[in-house]
């Protein structure tokens, strides 16, 4: 009974990191780019099929840097072509065209990939259970944990301490005070997409390994994303991680105990949290409104 | 009985005291200006009286009753409305439109999704009366967002007044405007505080038009109050004119 | 002619509008009236009318929430799908009668959303979508998982349109037949839409989109009415979902996805959202699109999802508002 409370929170654990690097990446472009992307999932899937088909020649490790910056450079190009000529615009068209897009892509990976799912083959040293009494624990969900650590981590140092992090939160705050201030904002929200897109593609690959591929791999973890955010709070990085993780694992617990409720339990949170504290728990009143 | 009564409001932000133990009184059918210069607590003034914070200390009273923890929305239906720096109506409607839409909630009729003809016609004879009290006819099928800064500020009090204030708040009625437009402006609140008897509170920085149409001015400086009276003492007031009309009567004569 | 001119110098082209805005109208209903005669000569077909009809209404219904209110819903194939399932639930479950079961589809979407109403109506803007998005997903699962009474992943059948009882008579249903229920429903819902838009309540949806500020500081409580608008707009969009669901004798939990409700924003896009008629001009260039592309592609949602792409680039105003820009310039 232990030992599934704790296979189950585990679990959990592991969705959440998912859903946490995905709310982090919208979040960072909710923020600076003002822009719900809804095709963030798309991204993520489009991480994965890279990996994918990269793994034959590069690896597993080699797929896992080269999968995200592709993302990246097809997320880059997105901005500058689609996303650029909204901003400023009602946040219901660029809503819509990430909804266009997704929809696009997907049936794009379905033509190319195949509608069915593809398993992502790991190392075998990755994927045998570590102890046999935990046989929940193997190297990949280590290995797993341990890189979204280091690249939240990186990413909150980054925002905190560089020169460009240090502009993304001013220009969160205050986009025509350091626009007036000479700071190139058109680069600057390029460079934010693009981290926030580099989180997807790492998120597809991570996820891959972990749940295998299929073409609505990208719609299915962009909902819970979108929980995370406003069970966190709007406007808080990290309140959309510790969301991420907080319905993670109250997912991973109900599928343990009650499988049909366990996408549904994360709404349930959501509309409790939006009528006990509207704002969530670690957002601000009155962003993006 | 005065209308409205403050007694010794202090508001406090933080460290900073934006008004320190204002006391003053403004009796039925007066027209206050309100003058100081910036920062010097009208604006903080207006929000306390239309309930947007409460005070720190003292207390607000009008009609006397005591409305010092009394909601924005609460105040309004008692009769306190205001208008802002800022223009507020409703820009893609035209003039009638923001007329009829102002007038329908000032009547309750918000949520109703069928009025009858009674009701109809009432509304619409309220919308002609706002408009002729505000002189607005010429251009009530104009787009509200394609008139002058004057004429939108004329719809903004045409809004206010579908409420039938019995106090009316107006902070800079004519601020950016040119001389046209501020003399339609102080016509139109002079008009509406001798012919329609509406009490009226209002911030200016024009001491042409303070000196000119004001019953009683009230000078703010620093958050407190400096003097009080009507023009003819305000401008014989020494300490007023060493902190303030000294620079204001410069700045003019130069 | 003179007068025309004459009309448009001394005020907007108000008068001359209104004329050939009601001429454009009644030409809409007459078209619709007799849809079964001339639509099978240019290639189409009845049942494809209907499904026009009941996006339509569907667009439409959301519209006075989008476009009229200000409320981005991006959600709203949550009202949809319950009427469809409300719809067929009660077929199967209670009663065989069919204005019974469409009641019930409508208010199984209508009372759901009277009920998400209030989590919602404090938001604006970016933070009013996301949640109607995440609720609307809420309900996707609950379709999904609840196998035993929804049939699951597969759907739901076992229902089918009964005949209807009027009188002692029983009136089976064909495929004409089922039009003109749909087409009278229609016409009921564009004439609710009409009389709210010309009522105070419109007016003060209208008002809540231009400037929510404003209407505050008339006392107003905007939340309310945001409420009324987005309950209003369930309604609306159940009534659709049931008659969806009679349409095809089926429904599954496509009804509730993402894909469906933003198809639904970009009829109202499409066709203009500041206009009538706009929700329903999209409805049928997008089921028109639809219908045709997935017989000629099996990469149609590609070409759904640029039209998504291209109507935001390049028709932000609605086809209608881009004619009337055009006739403008």
């Amino acid at each position: 009974m232990e030992l599934m409370l704790l296979y189950s929170v585990f679990n959990g654990f592991i969705v959440g990191t998912f859903y946490a690097l995905m709310a982090l990446g919208l979040s960072l472009i909710l923020g600076l780019n003002g822009v719900i992307n809804f095709a963030q999932g798309t991204f993520m899937a489009l991480g994965g099929y890279i990996a994918f088909t990269l793994e034959p020649y590069v690896g597993f490790w080699g797929a896992l840097i080269l999968a995200p910056l592709v993302a990246v450079v097809v997320g880059v190009v997105v901005e500058r072509v689609l996303i650029r000529p909204l901003y400023g615009r009602d946040p219901l068209f660029s809503l819509l065209l990430t909804f266009g897009l997704a929809m696009i892509v997907e049936d794009l990976v379905r033509t190319i990939w195949g509608a069915v799912g593809v398993p992502f083959s790991l190392p075998n040293y990755l994927n045998t259970p570590l102890s046999s009494s935990l046989f929940f624990l193997t190297g990949y969900r280590l290995v797993l944990i341990a890189i979204t650590v280091v690249v939240t981590g990186a990413l909150f140092a980054t925002l905190r301490y560089s020169r460009i992090g240090i502009r993304i939160r001013a220009g969160n705050a205050d986009l025509e005070t350091i626009s007036a201030l000479g700071v190139n904002i058109f680069f600057l929200r390029a460079a934010n997409f693009g981290i926030g897109i580099f989180l997807a593609g790492l998120a597809g690959i991570l996820a891959a390994g972990q749940l295998g591929l299929s073409p609505d791999i990208g719609s299915e973890l962009i909902m819970p994303s979108f929980v995370a955010i406003i069970v966190g709070g709007v406007g808080s990085l990290v309140g959309s991680v510790l969301g991420g993780l907080i319905i993670g694992i109250a997912s991973g617990v109900t599928a343990a105990f009650f499988p049909a409720a366990q996408e549904v339990v994360i709404y349930v949170i959501m509309a409790a949290v939006l009528i006990v504290r509207p704002r969530g728990l670690l957002g601000q009143e009155g962003l993006f409104e | 009985m005065s209308l409205l009564v403050l007694d010794s409001v202090t508001r406090r932000f933080g460290a900073l005291q934006a008004l320190k133990g204002i006391s003053l009184s403004v009796e039925e059918g007066e027209l206050r200006a309100i003058i100081g210069p910036n920062g010097a607590g009208k604006t903080t003034l207006f929000n306390l009286i239309s309930g947007y914070f409460p005070p720190s200390q003292g207390s607000i009273s009008f009609a006397g009753s005591v409305i010092t923890a009394v909601s924005p929305n609460a105040l309004v239906r008692r009769g306190i409305i205001r208008t802002f720096q800022i223009t507020q109506i409703f820009l893609a409607l035209t003039v009638y439109e923001n007329l009829r839409v102002a007038v329908e909630c000032a009547m309750g009729l918000q949520l109703r999704p069928y009025i009858g003809r009674a009701t109809r016609a009432r509304v619409e004879a309220r919308v002609d009366e706002l408009i002729e009290v505000t002189r607005i006819g010429a251009k009530v099928d104009r787009i509200a967002g394609e008139l002058s800064h004057g004429d939108q500020r004329v719809v903004e009090i045409g809004i206010a007044l579908s409420r039938a204030p019995r106090l009316l708040l107006l902070d800079e009625p004519t601020a950016g405007m040119g001389d046209e437009e501020t003399r339609h402006m102080t016509d139109l609140i002079r008009r509406l505080n001798r012919t329609n008897g509406i009490t009226m509170l209002f911030v200016e920085h024009d001491m042409a038009i303070v000196f000119g149409i004001a019953d009683r001015i009230t000078v703010l400086d620093n958050g407190a109050l400096l003097a009080e009276g009507s023009a003819a003492e305000i401008a014989a007031n020494p300490r007023v004119q060493a902190a303030y009309l000294g620079d204001a009567a410069g700045a003019r004569a130069a | 002619m003179s007068t025309m001119i004459r009309g448009v110098a001394a005020s907007p082209p108000r008068r001359s509008a209104i004329g050939r805005r009601e001429i454009a109208s009644g030409l809409i209903w007459l078209l619709l009236l007799l849809v079964p005669l001339w639509l099978p000569a240019i290639g189409g077909y009845t049942d494809l009318a209907t499904r026009i009809l009941i996006y339509g209404m569907a667009a439409t219904g959301l519209n006075l929430l989008l476009g009229q209110t200000g409320g981005l819903s991006f959600g709203h194939a949550a009202y949809f799908g319950l009427g469809t399932y409300g719809t067929g639930l009660f077929l199967i479950h209670v009663v065989p009668s069919l204005p019974l079961a469409i009641i019930a589809g409508t208010l199984l979407g209508g009372i759901a959303a009277v009920l998400v109403g209030p989590m919602v109506m404090k938001r604006r803007g970016i933070y009013f979508s996301m949640i109607t998005i995440a609720f609307g997903q809420m309900f996707y699962f609950v379709a999904v998982r609840w196998n035993g009474l929804t049939g699951g992943e597969d759907g739901l059948t076992g229902f089918s349109r009964v005949p209807l009882h009027i009188g002692s008579r029983s009136v089976a249903l064909g495929s004409t037949g089922y039009y003109y229920l749909v087409f009278g429903l229609f016409a009921l819902v564009m004439l609710v839409v009409w009389q709210i838009l010309r009522s105070p309540l419109g007016h003060g949806f209208v008002a809540a989109r231009e400037n929510a500020t404003r209407l505050r500081f008339l006392g107003v409580a905007v939340e309310r009415q945001i409420w009324a608008s987005f309950a209003i707009s369930g309604f609306i969009v159940g009534l659709a979902g049931s008659l969806d669901s009679l349409l095809v004798n089926f429904t599954s939990p496509a009804n509730f996805q993402w894909q469906l409700s933003g198809e639904f924003v970009v009829m109202c896009v499409l066709g203009g959202m500041r206009s009538f008629w706009g929700p329903f001009l999209g409805a049928v260039i997008f089921i028109g699109a639809q219908d045709y592309l997935s017989s000629v592609t099996q990469n149609w949602m590609s070409l759904i999802g640029l039209i998504f792409v291209l109507s935001v680039l390049f028709f932000p105003n609605g086809l209608l508002g881009f004619i009337r820009g055009r006739a403008r310039a």
